[in-house]
This record gives structure tokens, C-alpha cells and sequence, in this order.
């Protein structure tokens, strides 16, 4: 197997300024440079699986990451995704249970790995740093509950073209500015939309007709996206 | 020995003992408003609505609000409005950042209580991504029957399509199917479930 030299910076001299850990005094940033530990995962490598008891937080330094939950039929539902800054794991940590979900490569990833015990040794010392997870932890609860309610009231089709929204949010285009920078399955977006196969793809088909979107193989093309948002039921 | 969130919270000088009253069905505070305080619900219970959608009900010794000051925005992403008499007391938001900056224990609790909510959302989700209106609606039924036992329920429509997420008149049309099929009887607030088993057949429970 050929081994992969990994060259992650301090925390101090991290490229993304805006993760969780980035509150964190540069003391604080020192002490965990000093104590973390990193990894290279494949794309497609498992990081952790759901139901693992939670040993750790990992921190995304290049790549991401999906994380999903294996569903009552047997198949895996995503949960969300992570990128660059963003930490994993934390919600297992704090409530002391494990893995809620199984994190995996969509790329190949550097990821650090801070022990369960130096996080909690940080959240006593550094206060900003409790702050900054509360507010995370908010934005999930914020999304979970839209969620919801997008699934007790939206349409599908609301539903889906709003999960193209917020692909289009968390990955952005490439660089023809109109092209997602991801691609998922269409079972992928059913799970993201709380629908079936089936739906999504009639769902799709019907969007790319109608004009806001087009598909090109597995990649979703964004050509109008003010009227993607309207099919979405959002309005920017 | 674990801590209560009623000893940490009364732990901080400038928090007043005294909550303000509300009667039942106020509005502690509406969707879109700006955020000013947290809330710590004292006594009784409060419903949080997004949308017209109940999301979960809060009672005594819960905290409301964190989130919403949390995730940006300056406004509540929901509205609460009180189930029964309820007796809450409001933290200037200014203070409960102040309250987690300078108590561990405190902001653990927080990053615990969020956590426990997200779980319970995300599970109500699965749920509806699960089960059909009309499955939904017969659960909900099957639940109350089971929490009174008894066959006979409270029953409102606006409390109802809070909670299943469709509009007053879709659940008038369902229960009035199910009437039809004899499987139920209205009458006032109040609803028998006539046939148990054929409730769950048509749910496909």
C-alpha cells in the first residue's frame, strides 16, 4: 500500500479561519496542536461508523465529508454534509453516546482528531470555545426544524428543489458558475428530500423541463436559479 | 449527583426570581420578532410552533429561545405560546451569553439540551418521511386513546393540524371518511374510537 505523507499546519496557521476550533485562544490553539492527532481518508473511506462509541472530534482540514444514518429499510439516509472547518462528532461527545451516524470521504480528506478527553479539557478552559459549539449546535437545530416542517407542509417538489438549494449552498458551482460542485446519486437527494427514488426522478425531470435546472448525467446544472428558489418556496 | 438548570440559573445575581404569568393560549413571543430574551419556563407548559407547525411542547425547567439567539438572524425562527398557565421568566440575551461564558456546567447543559433536541427532531422526521397524513392522524388517535385509556378523546382542530401538519380541513375530510366507515364518532371536542383494529388497517399501522 503506498503510504500517503500528510503535511497538516498547526491550528494556529490554519487556512480555514471560520470552524468551531477557530474561537479557541491561541493557547488553546498550541495546546491542541500540540495534543491532535490527523489522518488521510480515500474517497469513499469510512471515518467513523454509526453506533461506534465516540472516541473523539474530528475537524475537516481539506475535503468532504458525508454523514448518514442507516434507515429502518436498510438504507443509508443523509444527515448532512461537512466540509473544510467543519468538526465531526461533536453531538456524540456532548451527550456522551455514539456515533449517531457513519461520516465517509466524498473526496480525499486530511481530517485531525482531537480525543474526547482534550475536548472536554478545552470546553473547561476556553469558554469561547462552548460558545462557538452552542451556536453550531443551534444552526443544526434550526435546520433539523426546518426540515420538519418542510416535510409536514412543502410539496415534494418544494422539497427537492430546495435540497438543490442547499447543495448549492454548502458546495457551491464550478467554475463555469452554473454546474453543482458535487454529485449524489438520485437516491442521495431522495433521502436529503425525505422522498423516494422514484419521486426524485420524476421530480428532476419535471424541474429540468420546466427550466430551472438541467441534467447533465448525474451533475444538476443550475440555469435559473431565482426560479429554482421560487419552485422551492424560498426567497432570497 | 446531576445539577439542575434551576440551580445554576438562580446561581447568577442578575437573574430576578420572579417570572411573569401568562394565561393559557398567550404568546410568550412570535416568529419574526427580535430576539431579546431567553426564556426559562418556571411552571406549566408552552407549545413551539413554526410555521403553524408544532415542532415539540416545553414545560417547567426547560429553556427557550437559546437557539434562535444562537443561529444568527436577530429574530425568533419560531413562535411560543403557552398550553396551560405557565409562569417564565425572560433572560436578556446579553446576560445568558455572560451565563455560559462564565459557567461550564451551564453551557454544557445548553450544548446537552440542544443536542437531546436536534435527536428528538431529526426522529420526528423519520417519522413523517414514514408515514402518510392520514397514518399520522390515526397514530396520533391511537396515542391519546392509549395515554387516557379510554376510547374517548380530546380532540380540537387546530391542535390536531398543528400536530400532523395539514390544514384544519384536510383532517375534517379524513375524520369525516373515517365516520362514514364507522370506524370513529364525533361529537363536540371530543371523539370514540368505534373500531381499533380497522383504524390501524386503514392507517396501515
Amino acid at each position: 500500500m503506498k503510504r500517503v505523507n500528510i503535511n497538516i499546519p498547526s491550528c494556529c496557521d490554519c487556512a480555514n479561519s471560520k470552524g468551531v476550533l477557530c474561537a479557541l485562544s491561541k493557547e488553546n490553539k498550541e495546546f491542541l496542536s500540540d495534543k491532535k492527532g490527523h489522518n488521510f481518508y480515500k474517497k469513499g473511506q469510512a471515518i467513523f461508523y454509526e453506533g461506534n462509541s465516540a472516541n473523539g472530534l474530528y475537524c475537516i482540514n481539506k475535503g468532504r465529508v458525508k454523514l448518514s444514518k442507516l434507515g429502518e429499510d436498510g438504507k443509508d439516509q443523509i444527515v448532512r454534509f461537512a466540509k473544510e472547518g467543519d468538526i465531526l462528532g461533536y453531538r456524540s461527545l456532548l451527550s456522551n453516546e455514539a456515533y449517531q451516524a457513519t461520516a465517509t470521504a466524498m473526496d480525499d480528506c486530511y481530517i485531525c482528531l482531537v480525543s474526547k478527553d482534550k475536548f472536554n479539557e478545552l470546553i473547561e478552559k476556553d469558554p469561547r470555545l462552548s460558545v462557538s459549539v452552542i451556536q453550531l449546535l443551534s444552526r443544526d437545530l434550526r435546520s433539523a426544524e426546518q426540515l420538519l416542517v418542510n416535510i409536514a407542509q412543502k410539496s415534494v417538489k418544494e422539497r427537492i428543489s430546495e435540497a438543490i438549494v442547499v447543495l448549492k449552498r454548502t458546495f457551491g458551482f464550478r467554475s463555469d458558475n452554473k454546474t453543482l460542485d458535487v454529485v449524489l446519486t438520485r437516491s442521495e437527494i431522495a433521502d436529503m428530500a425525505g422522498t423516494t427514488t422514484e419521486t426524485t426522478i420524476r421530480t428532476l425531470s419535471q424541474l429540468s423541463n420546466e427550466g430551472p435546472i438541467e441534467l447533465v448525467g448525474k451533475t444538476i446544472v443550475i440555469n435559473d436559479f431565482k426560479k429554482l428558489l421560487l419552485e422551492a418556496g424560498l426567497f432570497d | 449527583m446531576q445539577i439542575k438548570i434551576k440551580d445554576l440559573i438562580f446561581d447568577f445575581p442578575f437573574v430576578e426570581s420572579r417570572g411573569e404569568v401568562f394565561e393559557k393560549n398567550a404568546f410568550i413571543f412570535r416568529e419574526g420578532e427580535p430576539i431579546e430574551y431567553v426564556f426559562y419556563i418556571q411552571s406549566g407548559s408552552v407549545k413551539v410552533v413554526k410555521e403553524g407547525y408544532l415542532l415539540w411542547e416545553a414545560k417547567a425547567n426547560e429553556l427557550i429561545g437559546v437557539s434562535s439567539f444562537f443561529s444568527a438572524g436577530g429574530t425568533y425562527h419560531f413562535s411560543v405560546k403557552t398550553s396551560t398557565e405557565a409562569k417564565v421568566l425572560g433572560i436578556k440575551v446579553s446576560d445568558f451569553k455572560e451565563m455560559l461564558a462564565s459557567d461550564t456546567d451551564f453551557a454544557k447543559h445548553n450544548m446537552k439540551m440542544i443536542s437531546e433536541r436536534i435527536q428528538l427532531t431529526n426522529s420526528k422526521s423519520k417519522n413523517l418521511m414514514n408515514y402518510s397524513s392520514k397514518s399520522r392522524l390515526i397514530k396520533e388517535m391511537l396515542r391519546r386513546m392509549k395515554k387516557g385509556s379510554s376510547k374517548t378523546i380530546e380532540f380540537t382542530y387546530e391542535e390536531i393540524s398543528e400536530i400532523i401538519g395539514v390544514s384544519k380541513k384536510f383532517i375534517q375530510r379524513l375524520l369525516s371518511d373515517f365516520e362514514k366507515k364507522d370506524l370513529i364518532k364525533r361529537f363536540q371536542n371530543k371523539l370514540i374510537l368505534k373500531d381499533v383494529n380497522g383504524l390501524k388497517t386503514e392507517g396501515e399501522l
